[in-house]
């Protein structure tokens, strides 16, 4: 394994001053988080910053808060913490679960969910949660605070919405629609340090006569970002779910994706498995499903 | 010649203040190794997946391969060599000697280190819980069977066998 080629290093103390080295040299530097990801890149050679600003001096970017308007979390908050978490687990199933998918525990104590949002992977296993549950993402910038819904922050393949100098600073995420039941299922190749190869988060609400009130489909790592399958999802509204529309579903589902051929998997394979998790993930939640 | 920025680093090894001057490129995996020569801590696939790498921070397992020796600024560090207390063997280091979970030894320190924190953390796990958090430390000798035992005879489970 090579060794990481040279840059220059600087780790604020601040938000502020974090914005003001970023204002300062721009496309130059990259932010450092956990660098589970980033570092493992450089030393690859795929991303080769001339600077480094590491946050992990910047308190204010780690936690996780309740709030009247569901949970605010830090985006250096690492995912070990996330995934164990007593106020995620109970508002945030899919999150929970998803960040205890990644890696390993050691991994998971240093490595931070606003990395794994950053680093945009398409397979992010964070991603895919925080889009079932209409997140929004917090940034600073020079302009000041934005929120950016977390359906518009994903451009592409390692590619954000945040402009030059903005650095993420926080995930709002809202409740679960009520009586809904949720769950992130993933799938992978043998090794969990590995990028899941498919992962769907899923949400489900069923009214008292048994009709789907309310579901979200979550995908990572079938598209060139995280997506929705939203034509997966407007097929179930308002159907009672049974064997033959799970099929149904999970199968719109997969026409929904249109992932690629690579390493990991043909396209094909891919598409059967999008239709195989969301067929586990209806069946899962449905057969538990309590009328109220 | 022109020489590469270097920036002050102070650590605190096994108990030890050392004040440093790195470059920024180098790991704490590096530091621990070559400016300290504390060799316990061992390079395997450099790319943080081996963990045979690892040591402990603030209580967390730390896969120092990918963890810049600046990033550790002002922190406590425990390597295998500050496990044991003068004399004394820390209990896992003593069961693994015991239940013969080690072969070249080479993932060892990773995995002690490691299970050192998950005791600390969750004094008597299920098995499948020792094998989950301990998914991050690979060996290629010993088919992991003998280190699983050694884990749970510290965390008082007794041996399964």
């Amino acid at each position: 394994m090579s060794k990481i080629p040279r840059f220059e290093f600087f780790a604020p103390k601040s938000i502020k001053e974090a914005l003001n080295a970023s204002a300062k040299w721009g496309g130059d530097a990259k932010l450092l988080a956990g660098g589970t990801d980033l570092l493992v890149q450089m030393k690859q050679g795929t991303i080769r910053p001339k600077r480094l600003i590491s946050l992990h001096r910047v308190r204010e970017l780690n936690g996780i808060e309740r709030m009247d308007s569901g949970l605010k979390i830090g985006a250096m908050t690492p995912l070990w913490d996330v995934e164990h978490s007593a106020v995620v687990r109970e508002q945030s199933v899919p999150l929970a679960m998803a960040a205890s998918e990644i890696g390993s525990p050691a991994i998971r104590q240093v490595a931070t969910i606003g990395g794994n949002l950053c680093n945009a992977s398409p397979a992010a296993d964070t991603a895919p949660s925080l889009l079932v549950s209409e997140a929004e993402l917090s940034s600073q910038g020079k302009e000041g605070e934005r929120r950016i819904p977390v359906a518009d922050f994903f451009r592409g393949p390692a590619q954000t919405s945040l402009g030059a100098g903005e650095i993420l600073t926080s995930i709002f995420l809202p409740p679960l629609p009520s009586m809904s039941r949720s769950l992130y299922l993933r799938l992978g190749r043998k090794s969990k340090a590995d990028l899941a190869l498919v992962g769907m988060a899923l949400v489900l609400a069923v009214d008292s006569d048994g009709k789907v009130k309310e579901i979200r489909i979550g995908l990572g790592g079938v598209a060139p970002t995280p997506i929705r399958a939203k034509k997966a999802e407007e097929l179930a509204r308002d159907k009672v779910l049974d064997s033959s529309w799970i099929e149904k579903v999970a199968q719109q589902a997969s026409e929904d994706s249109q992932p690629i051929s690579d390493i990991r998997g043909s396209a094909d394979y891919k598409k059967a498995m999008v239709a195989a998790l969301v067929l586990k993930g209806l069946r899962q939640l449905s057969s538990l499903e309590e009328r109220p | 010649m022109k020489r590469s920025k270097t920036y002050p680093l102070r650590l605190k090894v096994n108990g030890v203040v050392h004040k440093l001057r790195v470059q920024a490129h180098r790991t704490l995996l590096e530091v621990l190794r070559e400016d300290l020569g504390l060799t316990g801590a061992k390079e395997g696939c450099g790319r943080g997946e081996c963990g045979s790498c690892t040591v402990i921070i603030g209580g967390r397992p730390v896969k120092s391969c990918i963890f810049l020796a600046l990033q550790a600024e002002g922190e406590a560090i425990t390597t295998i060599e500050g496990l044991a207390q003068e004399k004394t063997l820390d209990p896992l280091q003593r069961a693994f000697i015991d239940h013969g979970a080690i072969q070249c030894g080479f993932c060892t320190p990773g995995m002690i280190l490691t299970a050192r924190t998950l005791l600390a953390g969750r004094a008597t796990p299920r098995e499948e819980e020792i094998r989950d958090y301990l998914s991050g430390n690979l060996c290629r000798c010993t088919g992991y069977q003998k280190i699983v035992q050694a884990i749970q005879a510290v965390a008082g489970e007794g041996e399964k066998k």
